[in-house]
């Protein structure tokens, strides 16, 4: 199960234009399932990278407009696409060309997979 | 006589020492948040700093209960995971992983209904009887019908569109 879920977001990793990896992992960056291109930043894989957005998105829950559920990081050469789903957070790296509406339709495309994986986290 | 005022300013305390001119009762006109004092304050006349402190503490650990919406500048340290302890996640998320029982489904990227589905032996459904004569010239003869009961349906005009109304 857990090779055909890995084949299915490499799928969806390599069926969506300049999208370098996809990474589920749990608040503090620990990954649960994660495909990546080799072009992808190593840097931007690890936990820590990813463990800041689960501050961010705590922090920008309290602003008033309610939960944040999505965060769009654009840099030099990439955009960093965050999803939560707390417990789980799911991150996509991409080049900085790529279309971010397309990547932000991933999160509906991913919904099926992640709700497979409900029972992996502690919550 | 005396008088009921005086034309000296008030030596208000300025460290806050509580002597003959302080106040026993809050300020009622006073926009100022007030800190309502204990019971003890007034029997106690020699309150030190260190007890004003922590009275100051309490107040502000109470109104910080009461708010919802604190951004805490000072905890935005990343907690960083230590190495065994990551290991250990990482190889427990994989254990449940694999334990997730396989779902057979047709396909699990769409969630959507789909219009086409797999059909297994084709041949069969291909080879199959055709229907007879009778019935298809029936099914032509219906689907002929209902096209003209379709065209014919049209809206007859009875009232008009613009119904002025409310105007002397």
């Amino acid at each position: 199960m857990a090779e055909e879920m890995r084949r299915n977001l490499m799928e969806l990793m390599k069926s969506t234009d300049d999208v370098l990896g996809i990474i589920v992992t749990d608040r503090d960056g620990v990954p649960i399932l994660k495909v990546a291109e080799e072009e992808a930043p190593e840097l931007g894989l690890r936990p820590t990278f990813i463990s800041t957005f689960n501050i961010a998105t705590d922090q920008a829950g309290k602003l008033g407009m309610g939960r944040n559920s999505r965060m769009v990081c654009v840099y030099g050469r990439y955009q960093v696409v965050h999803f939560n789903h707390l417990p789980m957070v799911v991150t996509v790296i991409a080049s900085s060309v790529a279309n971010t509406g397309q990547l932000l339709a991933l999160d509906s495309q991913m919904a099926p997979l992640l709700a497979s994986l409900t029972n992996v986290v502690d919550v | 006589m005396g008088c009921c005022c005086s034309t000296e300013q008030e030596n208000l305390s300025q460290d806050g020492e509580v002597n003959e001119r302080t106040r026993l009762l809050n300020d009622p006109v006073s926009n100022t948040y007030q800190v309502t004092a204990s019971s003890n304050d007034y029997g106690n006349h020699y309150s030190t700093s260190a007890t004003k402190k922590s009275d100051d503490h309490s107040v502000l650990n109470q109104i910080l209960q009461h708010t919802a919406s604190i951004i805490d500048v000072g905890a935005l340290e990343c907690h960083t995971l230590e190495q065994h302890e990551y290991i250990e996640r990482v190889r427990t998320y994989n254990q449940r992983v694999n334990a997730i029982p396989q779902v057979k489904t047709s396909n699990k990227r769409h969630h959507e209904v789909q219009l086409l589905y797999d059909t297994p032996a084709t041949e069969r459904v291909l080879s199959a009887q055709p229907i007879s004569l009778a019935d298809f010239n029936m099914m032509i003869t219906a689907s002929q019908k209902v096209v003209a009961a379709v065209a014919q349906i049209r809206v007859e005009h009875k009232e008009d569109l613009v119904v002025p109304f409310g105007i002397p």
